[in-house]
């Protein structure tokens, strides 16, 4: 019965939601299941009557007059539609989380990057115990690591966009998700709903977390080697926790990109509840928070390298955060 | 001979539908199937056809369709013949004798 479902949602799925649409394949998929169970009564077996029922279906162009849907069958010959099965999908989620781990691990390495100043004084003053050690040596010591994590970060996010090639044929082409790809994507993103929920809120836990030993060691604790591995510890509880953030981000936006692919208006874009998405009145508010992120992570740089001042600039993100909030609250609309 | 050709028997449809229809009232796979036994297995309506053919009889106010719960429990959308059905049928029945008459003058002689 699952593969005669499955053909009846994948016929359906290019056509317009319309009331007399869902009524036609509800009568349809009606007179399929009897006629699948009253062949099985009458002893056939299950795969010759799967072929059976689907055979004697005939053809949406039977029923496109009847539907007003003759543009849209017509269309969907027409337009080349391209079918994305399963295994792409699956196929899809598994790059895309490559190239969305490459990412984020690229930012958390910049932003760690910074930390290999103070901990290379922390090292340093370990090492020689207070005695007299060439600190300008040091120093550029650090900040040569703390530029080659940068470049190695920048790096990283650059190869994380060599894959993208691959997959453009996803925005430029007429693609729809086949039923059983379609149903298999939405499952797969409520099993994991739990586990990217986890961990955004630790990834948001890491950050509030990580300046906590900058407000343990202020006071008279202030420099020295408190200071020095407050500072190394913020930046990398930080680096963990951006890179935790970004991850989750990515993942739900690979999903989200598959689940959005069968066109809003049709019958295959709002079959599960994943596929209800934000839509916005105001056309500029969708445009600008689709650079949102990338906005807030240039400031956030810019800032962050003109004044050194780490410790400060990191308030940027959960404003940030609190804003788009706001802004979706206020402006967004959840429909299917 | 493969069977019937769909084209030549697609103005018929509507009168097998409606000559099972004035019995009783049914739903679409047992009307099916009963065009199915009358004929002996020789004519199987598609799906897709005797869908169209519901929905076009309803619009035309020749049958009436309902929801109700029949056998095994199940809600389906059943259709009855309405008096503006039961009239075309009997036009069809004649339309149908003079076509057979006339075709056959041509036809049944092979």
């Amino acid at each position: 019965m699952e593969t005669i479902h499955n053909y009846l949602e994948t016929m359906f799925s290019a056509l317009p939601n319309t009331d007399e649409v869902y009524r036609a394949k509800d009568e349809l998929s009606a007179m399929m299941e009897d006629k699948f169970h009253a062949l099985l009564e009458e002893g056939v077996a299950e795969e010759e009557a799967v072929a059976k029922v689907i055979s004697e279906f005939g053809s949406l162009d039977e029923i496109a007059d009847d539907l007003g849907i003759r543009e849209a069958v017509v269309g969907v010959d027409e337009k080349k539609q391209r079918r994305i099965t399963e295994p792409e999908t699956a196929e899809y989620l598994k790059d895309s989380g490559k190239a969305v781990r490459r990412r984020a691990c690229g930012v958390g390495l910049i932003v760690a990057g910074g930390s290999l100043m103070p901990l290379v004084r922390l090292v340093a003053d370990y090492l020689y115990g207070g005695a007299y050690y060439p600190v300008q040596l040091v120093e550029a010591a650090g900040a040569m690591g703390m530029f080659l994590c940068i470049a190695f970060g920048v790096g990283m996010i650059i190869v994380s966009t060599s894959g993208k090639q691959k997959w453009a044929f996803l925005s430029h082409e007429n693609c729809q998700l086949d039923y059983p790809a379609l149903s298999a994507v939405d499952s797969r993103y409520r099993a994991e709903q739990e586990k990217l929920s986890m961990r955004l809120a630790t990834g948001v836990g890491l950050c509030i977390l990580s300046i906590l030993p900058i407000f343990l060691f202020s006071g008279h604790f202030r420099g020295g080697i408190f200071g020095q591995a407050s500072q190394a510890a913020f930046l990398i509880v930080g680096a963990c926790g951006i890179v935790l953030i970004l991850c989750t981000i990515g993942r739900k936006r690979a999903f989200e990109r598959l689940l959005g692919l069968n066109g809003r208006d049709t019958v295959g874009g709002n079959q599960f509840l994943s596929q209800k998405r934000l839509r916005f009145d105001e056309p500029m508010i969708e445009e600008a928070l689709s650079v949102y992120w990338q906005t807030v992570l240039c400031l956030y740089l810019c800032w962050s390298f003109l004044t050194f001042s780490w410790t400060r600039t990191w308030v940027l993100w959960p404003v940030a955060a609190l804003i788009h909030r706001l802004l979706v609250n206020l402006f967004g609309k959840e429909e299917f | 001979m493969s069977g019937i050709s769909s084209d030549v028997i697609r103005g018929y449809n509507d009168t097998m539908i409606l000559c099972i229809l004035m019995e009783d009232a049914s739903y679409g796979y047992r009307v099916s199937k009963e065009i199915s036994r009358r004929s002996e297995g020789k004519y199987q309506i598609k799906e897709t056809t005797l869908y169209s053919a519901f929905n076009r009889l309803e619009k035309n106010g020749l049958v009436e369709s309902y929801s109700d719960v029949g056998e095994n429990g199940k809600r389906r959308t059943y259709y009855r013949i309405t008096e503006a059905g039961r009239a075309f049928y009997r036009d069809k029945c004649e339309e149908w004798k003079l076509t057979k008459e006339v075709v056959e003058k041509f036809a049944g002689i092979g």
